[in-house]
């Protein structure tokens, strides 16, 4: 076996999105992941390996991580990480069990070959391969056959998935953290495993119907989520704590206020209209800002206090919307008996890459204000 | 799903949103000509009140479940509008549940008798009183920004002069498109032009040939509302319309209270902070009635 040196000379500084180290990028000695002996080894690069093959095999090979300030467990990156930008960095943030799981995956889904991701002339795949198998293995599967998927384990610190997405001429890398709302609160972990909101690009914050409008609690929300005990106008410390971590600067990062399972608004005024709603392609500055204004109007006639409220002045540029990751509520069962039904997945992060630059032009420019 | 043989227990939501369950006997199923949905009269535990339940035919795919998710959703509108009036014309959604594999809808019984037959008995007065309640069907309708699209006697009870429209399979909110319509977000005109065709069909006997019938046998129509067969731009709305067809008119009014306009202030008001200059949120863009202006429609 012999270790190769990659095709690509040492490029430029780079941080890990893990880490959150800053160091020149090497590639020069690049590893595979074996999944039988389940860690990286040395990469094998068969002689004549070139172009297209190369490009091939280059998408499955790692760099481990320096690490310079040596104050992570190892980790491995995507050897194509020098090919791009840094990656924007979404950080999902909100409460434990309110959907911030089902939520990213089926933007995930959507990303990657979704029909209204398609209309709105967007391409995603895979920077990060094995994450990738795993991700679609522990998610998306599970997801598509419609089965409920386990809330996030605390205690990770690393992302969920790497795509690389693509709309016209402007290809950027995209990073999704997903902690455990739990994780924003953990003493114990001194805040590493939630340090990756040092490094956000784009917030996205979720606040789930039944924490909002209690009566629509279904049993099994309350069985396992015991904050919905809570009184209606609890503060939201999970989110506060998250937004305490953000650098200097944080109110003009890009934000957005997801209303996860507005599925059990579907037949309340203006969810009703907004949970159907088909952008067909079309990116309206306009449309968003109605959409916040019911959001907000409608968090505020439930619950004044709303943290929504306040991120939506905390942050420059915020927009609010109605989504629903799987268009039903789950049954004892832990499935979804009429099957996953996204709905309105897409558009929170259209308003994210819109307000961060990847959607661009003079409609993207006015999202959120 | 399909009829109910004897009893079950039905667990979904009531209209306030709150889960609830709900013991229900079978009774006989109901012929509701056009619809695809299942309808069953059922009797509710512990006083037997007789409901209607709408749900999906067995093996029925994704478009059914959107015929029951769009009758649902418009009749919640309509419900929580007019929540006291006996005599409005339309069922009360009382229960549902689109979250299983069987997803159906409890509705209040309809009253009378289907109006296909019922509008053959029909003379003088009660074919005036038939129209005045189509057109304050009509008027409710787009007072919640709902349209029907699909306006015919074989979705509509009639009791004695009360007209029901029970079947909303179709019904959309205004400017949404259509089920099988293409082109166009739906307008509460598309409505006017229905109706004023269904209202031929009870006056003559015979359904209209064209949308632009011949209105020279047909006085009440010619004399009153010949313009519900007009362009789209310059047919009435529904409470025009009642206000000139019936005098003085009880022309339908919502109470006036909208839960969110503190919360839709609230957020002007953060957004004023944020953005002085900022020009005032766009409406909502909901293309209310046709003014006049526009194009012919179909």
């Amino acid at each position: 076996m012999v270790a190769v040196t990659s095709a690509k000379p040492p490029a430029r500084r780079v941080k890990c999105p893990v880490c959150l180290d800053e160091y020149a990028w090497d590639e020069r000695e690049v590893l595979e992941y074996s999944v039988k002996d389940g860690k990286y080894n040395p990469a094998r690069r068969p002689a004549g390996l070139r172009g297209a093959k190369l490009d091939d095999a280059r998408r499955r090979w790692y760099v481990k991580c320096p690490n310079p300030s040596q104050d992570s467990a190892n980790h491995y990156l995507p050897a194509t990480l020098g090919d791009f930008a840094d990656p924007l960095v979404v950080a999902l943030v909100g409460r434990p069990r309110s959907g911030k799981t089902h939520l990213v995956v089926a933007m995930i889904r959507e990303l990657l070959g979704g029909v209204s991701a398609g209309e709105h002339g967007l391409r995603a795949e895979a920077l990060d391969y094995y994450q990738h198998v795993t991700f679609k293995r522990n998610f998306l599967d599970p997801f598509e056959r419609g089965s409920r998927l386990p809330g996030t384990r605390g205690g990770s610190g690393t992302y969920l998935e790497w795509l690389v997405v693509q709309r016209g001429n402007v290809k950027r890398p995209l990073v999704f953290f997903d902690v455990a709302g739990e994780d924003f609160r953990d003493p114990a972990e001194n805040g590493r495993h939630t340090r990756f909101l040092v490094n956000a690009g784009a917030l996205l914050f979720v606040e789930d119907a039944p924490w909002i409008f209690r009566s629509l609690a279904e049993e099994q929300d309350l069985r396992v989520d015991e904050t919905l005990s809570l009184p209606a106008g609890a503060s939201n410390e999970w989110v506060q704590e998250a937004v305490s971590r953000l650098p200097a600067g944080r109110e003009s990062l890009p934000a957005v206020v997801a209303l996860t399972k507005s599925d059990r608004l579907r037949y309340m005024t203006p969810a009703d209209r907004w949970i159907r709603e088909r952008s067909g392609g079309l990116l309206s500055a306009d449309r968003m800002l109605t959409e916040s204004r019911d959001v907000y109007g409608l968090l505020h006639s439930a619950n004044a206090n709303s943290i929504a409220m306040r991120l939506y002045s905390e942050f420059q540029r915020c927009t609010m919307h109605f989504v629903s990751a799987t268009g039903g509520a789950v049954a004892e069962d832990d499935t979804f008996p009429a099957g996953i039904r996204p709905a309105r997945v897409l558009v929170p992060l259209l308003a994210l890459f819109a307000m961060a630059g990847l959607i661009t032009g003079p409609e993207a420019e006015r999202v959120g204000r | 799903m399909s009829e109910i043989a004897a009893s079950a227990t039905l667990v979904g939501r009531a209209l306030d949103g709150r889960t609830k369950t709900w013991e229900i006997k079978a009774d006989a199923p109901v012929d509701l000509p056009g619809s695809a949905l299942v309808t069953q009269r059922v009797r509710v535990a512990p006083d037997d009140t007789m409901l209607v339940r709408r749900s999906l035919r067995r093996g029925s795919a994704d478009p059914a479940y959107v015929l029951l998710d769009n009758e649902i959703r418009a009749l919640a509108r309509l419900s929580r509008a007019f929540p006291n009036e006996w005599a409005r014309p339309f069922p009360t959604l009382v229960g549902y549940d689109v979250d299983s594999r069987e997803p159906w809808a409890l509705v209040s019984d309809y009253r009378g008798q289907p109006a296909r037959e019922a509008v053959t008995g029909l003379l003088g007065k009660g074919q005036i009183e038939f129209a005045t309640r189509l057109l304050d069907a009509l008027a409710r309708l787009a007072l919640v920004e709902v349209v029907h699209n699909r306006l015919s006697l074989d979705g509509m009870y009639l009791a004695r002069t009360t007209l029901s429209i029970v079947n909303f399979e179709y019904a959309t909110f205004f400017g949404e498109p259509p089920q099988n319509r293409s082109g166009r977000g739906a307008r509460p005109e598309d409505d006017l032009l229905d109706a004023g065709l269904l209202l031929y069909e009870v006056l003559t006997g015979e359904p209209a040939q064209s949308e632009l019938p011949n209105l020279a046998e047909v006085p009440l129509l010619r004399s009153q509302l010949p313009d519900l067969f007009a362009e789209l731009r310059l047919r009435p709305s529904a409470a025009d319309a009642l206000r000139r067809f019936v005098v003085p008119a009880e022309v339908p009014v919502l109470n006036g209270y909208d839960p969110l306009a503190a919360g839709r202030a609230a957020f002007d008001e953060a957004r004023g902070k944020k953005y002085p200059a900022a020009p005032e949120p766009a409406p909502v863009e909901v293309p209310g009635p046709v003014r006049r202006k526009g194009r012919w429609s179909r």
